[in-house]
Parts: structure tokens; sequence; C-alpha cells
């Protein structure tokens, strides 16, 4: 039986893994656009993507994940629970992931770009060659954050009927009655997820020469 | 005097209502080395900018061998702002030394030296390695070529400066006061590699707050003040026989400021 049990909350941890992993993809993407958006791109453009950053990190996930899915019906819109997770999450992280960006890139000094041009990059190139590696480096750390944030915040898919480690604790918890051992059991699955991104982070952040 | 390769034709530059440049005039000739000495906010590490045009300017013009920097004029006198390729292109034959070193970090020292002559250039990477290598033995860096710039002095960053400048094989150098973050002990070094550039017959325009040196290195020094270039002579005149008020001022007050 506790083999049964282990597995069982395994599985809801490789679901939890896999949701994560989506999520911590789709808003590095849609991050990356707002970062560009917020520092180069047309003024009113800009203002817009810092209105977006603003207003998303101003509403909790849990509000934004039951309204999204529970009132996309009504617009005509019917998506898999795991596909409207993703996406709104997706979303929602794209704000943090684009402050993670923008604050990277920001931090690598003017005389850099200087010193790219100076050199003849012209300025995609001095952007691509001398900024966005060492902006790479000064973004390790926030972005493995954030993305422990984010297997955190998976939970929350539970509360809107996706099946994951939160899932998986909540059944095995009802059907042995064992409340606190199963929850230390979820608890430590997060952990051991969250462990590894957490140690790398450190790693990443010691062998870096910017 | 040489064939000209910089001249600078009235050139004038606001930053919002501060004129930090009010028609300036100056022609470098080529393999000549002319230094721009003056007060601090003077305008003449802009001036250097402007010459490469990380730094725009609002009148008058520049131009290196025959072509405008950064802008293009028009026979009606109309300005018009040169393309991003056209500006990086002129830039990737114009040198440029600065004060803080601002080697790319993330890059081992022979990386520093070989990423814009293969990505710019196009020259191959093998080739683009050797002369690199050769160019470090000359600074005397050859042993570091592996580093990373965080693990070198500030004497020997600025030497591999100079190094990543020479491998553009630049027609035109600009040093903006280079042994100005370094430590006395360290200026030595660094001065004699750009002496040897002089030597060998390289067009600088130098912006230093080492009177020595300019007066060593150079054939014409231009003492700025107040965004004008109120005097310019061989060091000999302008260092011996100073003319103006302001420059004997300044040099005044820098003998007084070195006497031990």
């Amino acid at each position: 039986m506790k083999l049964s049990v282990l597995s069982y909350m395994a599985w809801g941890a490789g679901v939890t893994v896999m949701l994560a992993f989506a999520v911590i993809l789709l808003s590095s993407v849609l991050g990356m656009g707002l970062a560009l958006t917020r520092l180069y791109a047309w003024p009113p453009l800009r203002l817009l993507a810092a209105g977006y950053a603003l207003v998303s990190r101003g509403i909790p996930l849990l509000v934004l994940l039951i309204g999204c899915y529970f009132s996309l019906p009504y617009l005509g819109i019917t998506l898999p629970v795991y596909a409207a997770a993703i996406v709104v999450m997706g979303f929602y992280f794209a704000a943090y992931m684009g402050e993670v960006f923008r604050g990277a890139i920001m931090a690598v000094p003017r005389t850099q770009w200087d010193a790219g041009r100076s050199v003849g990059f012209r300025g995609l190139q001095n952007f691509s060659v001398v900024i966005l590696p060492q902006a790479r480096r000064l973004c390790v750390a926030p972005f493995l954050n954030t993305a422990l944030s984010v297997v955190k915040n998976t939970s929350l898919i539970s509360a809107i009927g996706g099946w994951e480690l939160v899932s998986a604790g909540r059944e095995i918890g009802e059907r042995t009655g064992e409340l606190m051992p199963t929850y230390l059991g979820v608890a430590a699955g997060y952990y051991l997820i969250c462990f590894p991104l957490a140690r790398l982070a450190t790693f990443v952040e010691r062998n870096s020469h910017a | 005097m040489p064939e000209p390769l910089v001249v600078i034709d009235r050139v004038g530059k606001s930053f919002g209502a501060t004129r930090v440049l009010k028609e300036v005039s100056l022609t470098v000739g080529k393999g000549e080395v002319v230094t721009l000495i003056g007060p601090s906010g003077c305008g003449k590490t802009t001036l250097l900018r402007c010459v490469n045009f990380l730094e725009t300017y609002d009148s008058g013009a520049i131009s290196i061998d025959g072509e405008t920097v950064g802008i293009r004029i028009g026979a009606d006198g109309s300005r018009k702002a040169r393309p991003d390729r056209e500006v990086a292109a002129m830039r990737a034959r114009v040198g440029m030394v600065f004060q803080g070193y601002n080697l790319f970090p993330h890059l081992t020292v022979l990386d520093n030296l070989t990423a814009a002559p293969v990505k710019v250039r196009g020259l191959p990477l093998k080739q683009a390695r050797e002369k690199a290598m050769a160019l470090l033995e000359r600074v005397g860096l050859s042993e570091k070529a592996a580093q990373y710039p965080a693990a070198l002095s500030g004497g020997q960053q600025q030497r591999v400066a100079i190094a990543r400048t020479l491998a553009m094989e630049p027609r035109l150098i600009l040093l903006d006061e280079v042994t100005s973050a370094l430590d006395p002990e360290l200026v030595g070094e660094v001065l004699d590699v750009v002496q040897s550039l002089a030597a060998d017959g390289m067009t600088m325009m130098i912006v230093t707050h080492e009177m020595q040196f300019a007066r060593e290195v150079s054939r014409r020094v231009a003492f700025m003040a107040a965004g004008e270039i109120v005097e310019l002579a061989p060091p000999a005149d302008l260092f011996g026989n100073p003319k103006n008020d302001r420059l004997r001022a300044f040099l005044g007050r820098y003998q007084a400021a070195h006497r031990i």
C-alpha cells in the first residue's frame, strides 16, 4: 500500500513538473516579448506593456484562474483544464518574467553598449553579442526564483479541477484518513522539485564571470 | 602638414540648455597625434565621442577621410542621419579606448579581441585568433589569452582594450582618459603601449590629464575650455610659452597639484 501511495504521489509530482515546465516556457517567451517591448518599442506600446505588468501583478492568481476558466465558456471558448491553466498562468507569470528580463538588460552598464558600438557592432548585433549574454548571467538568479514561484503556484490548478500533486495528496488523504503524513509528503514533493532549482541558482551565480 | 584624416568643422552641441561644444574646429593629419587637454567639463570627452558618433552633434560637420560622420549633408545643407549600417561600418575603422576599459566581461581576453573581427569583418576565426595572439604579444599579455577580464589588473585590462581596438585595424584611435582609472604605478605600462603606437605612425586623438605624456607623445596639443579650443600648438610652445590666460591658470593649477 505504501508503495502504491508513493507512486500515486510521484505521478502527481510528475504532472506538477510538466505543468510548471510548460508555464515557465510560455511565460519566458511572453516575458521576453514584454521586456523588449517595454525597453525598445514605440512609446505607446511601451506604456501598454507597463500597464499589463502592473495590472496582472495586482490580481491574485487564484482569482484569474477561476475567473478565466469558468467564464471562458460564456464567450464560446472551452479549453481543457490543463490548457486553460497553462495559458492563464503563462500570461500571469509573463509579467514577472518580463520584469526579470528587463531588470537584467538594464543592469548591463551603458559603457558596454558604447564598447560594442565602438568596435563596429550594429544595433541588433551589439544587443545579441555584447548585451544579451551579460543580461543572461544577471537574470539567472531572479529567473530561477520566479520559476520556483511557478512550481509552487501550480498547486492552485487543483482549484479548477486540474489533477496534480496537491490533488493526488488530497485523494490519498481522504482515502486513508492520514492527513498529516500525506500533506507532509506533498510538501516534501514540492521541496524535492524546488531544491535542485535553488541549488542551480547558487551554482550559476558562483560560476559567472560578469 | 600631412594629408588630413579627421576634419572637425565648426561643430556645436548642446545638452539641453548647456552648450558643451561651441563651433569647434580641428584638423588631424594622417599619422598625427593630437592631444586634448583642459579642465573637467570643458567638452574634450564629448568632442572625442562625437568623432565616432557615440554622441551626436547638432551643427557643423566631422569627417573622416572625407566622409561625414553619422550624418549626410545635402547640397542644400540639409542634415540626414546615416543608417545604422553606415555608422557601424565607419566605427569599425575607428578605434576607441575608454577610461573604464569596457572589455566584454563575459568573454575571455582572446575572444574580446576576435569578436568584432569575426562578426563584423567576417575574418575566419583561425586567422582572427592568430592576429589576436600577435597583438597580445605586442602589449605583453599573450599569457593572459584564456583569462577573463576580471582576473586582470587595470593596467592589463587597458592594454587588452588597446589590443582589441588594434584587432580591427583602425585608421584612427580615440583615447579617452585611458589612464585616469589606473593606480599610479600602472599608468606607465599603458602609456608605453600608446607611445609605441605613435612611433608606428598611428593617427590618434587623445584626451588626457597626463601633461608629461601629452608633451612627449603629441605633435600638437589643443587646450579646451568651456566648449572651445582656445589654444592649439605644438607641445613645446603650448606648455613652454602658453599665451591664453585660462591655459596659464590651468597649467599653474596642474603644476601646483603635481609638486611633491
